[in-house]
């Protein structure tokens, strides 16, 4: 009765490792052969390589696509005039990064604003707009054809609106959130409405993807 | 002149200027969202209700610390984001209207001085029946729990 007993738990423990082996090569095998293992937004297998662009950061330094090697880039494109869906999705950000950084000693995360008004937002307009959010947060401007350089790559329409007797003008802008890999490849496309927790789910689920590649 | 007719003149003045309230059935619970210091625009936000039997107007929304305010509706339509301006807001009789992140709004543009969490701000809503109602509102962090973007996943 006793040594059934072990002998019972013995099987079941080692059915145990050969079904989370088995799990692992199963889910491993389906990544590698996967062409689209259907993430939402993942650009996958075709994500798009960035060419060497010049932006302009918070500081006032150079920021091109070196700066996205070897790191993860979330990026939105707003400007500072809008208090309403800009503050909303930079809030997002915040609130999934500050969850992200406690998970995540090793922080290979970079979450960036980029202006499409950078005559309005000048480098000292987006420092004190970004690191409002959070100190860890990258602002980019420049001139409009520093900005182009970028939005451009990435296929982000804007429109600047006529302006008013005051000199204010409305922008349009896209809403979604847009995800560079350590390759500075464009990966993922998140469409808004965006929460912390989809943002979350669906930034992990991509990594993971990512790192089951290489 | 008598010293009555000195002291009744201006009295009477002054509630003649005063805003004539009286029949109008509205509620104005209003705050402004806090933004980055440097902010030229900030949005205001909260529930608009009407009790009465008539449909209410707003015409124009004034304040003596912005330059201007607008009432505006944020539109996010294949994947573009922008604000459009809505000339007057009609809240229907009975019925309440909210101003939340992501959909209607005030616009404050371009604050005289830079305000933050706390602030108190007077704000003068003007409605399409000429009654004019004064209210101060306060300045609030954001809280996002409440935006469209969770009503509405
Ligand atoms: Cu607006």
């Amino acid at each position: 009765m006793f040594k059934n007993r072990i002998l019972q738990s013995t099987l079941f423990i080692t059915g145990l490792i050969v079904l989370g082996a088995l799990f692992g090569v199963f889910t491993s095998e389906y990544y590698q052969r996967n062409e689209d293992p259907e993430i939402a937004g993942l650009l996958w297998p075709n994500p798009k390589q960035l060419r060497p662009f010049a932006t302009i950061d918070q500081d006032r330094e150079v920021f091109g696509l070196d700066r996205m090697r070897g790191k993860w880039s979330l990026l939105f494109f707003g400007y500072t005039h809008c208090p309403d869906i800009c503050p909303l999705t930079m809030a997002t950000l915040n609130e999934f990064y500050d969850q992200f950084k406690k998970d995540n000693l090793n922080n290979d995360l970079q979450v960036i604003f980029v202006t499409v008004d950078p005559q309005r937002d000048t480098a000292e307009m987006l420092k004190s707009y970004v690191e409002y959010f959070n100190t860890d947060f990258i602002g980019l401007g420049g001139n409009q054809l520093q900005v182009d350089s970028l939005t451009r790559q990435l296929g982000i329409a804007y429109m600047l609106y006529e302006q008013d007797e005051r000199g204010d003008y409305l922008v349009d802008h896209s809403a979604s959130v847009f995800l560079v890999d350590p390759e500075g490849r464009l990966l993922a496309v998140f469409q808004a409405p965006h929460t912390p927790a989809t943002i979350h789910d669906t930034f992990l689920e991509i990594r993971d993807f990512y790192n089951s590649q290489s | 002149m008598s010293r009555l007719a000195l002291i009744m003149i201006p009295l009477m003045v002054s509630l003649y200027l005063a805003p004539v309230q009286a029949g109008d059935t509205i509620s104005l619970n209003i705050h402004i969202a806090e933004a980055p210091p440097t902010a030229r625009a900030l949005a205001g936000y909260g529930v608009i209700g009407n009790t009465g039997d008539q449909d209410i107007t707003i015409e124009s929304v004034h304040s003596s610390l912005f330059e201007a305010i607008e009432i505006h509706e944020s539109i996010v339509r294949d994947d573009m984001a922008g604000m459009r301006p809505i000339d007057e807001l009609t809240i229907p009789s009975g019925t309440e209207l909210a101003l939340e992140p992501g959909g209607r709004h005030l616009m404050l543009i371009r604050p005289v001085q830079p305000l933050s969490e706390g602030d108190q701000v007077p704000l003068e809503f003007t409605l399409k029946n000429g009654n004019v109602h004064r209210i101060t509102v306060v300045v609030k962090k954001p809280d996002h729990d409440h935006s469209r973007q969770h009503h509405h996943p």
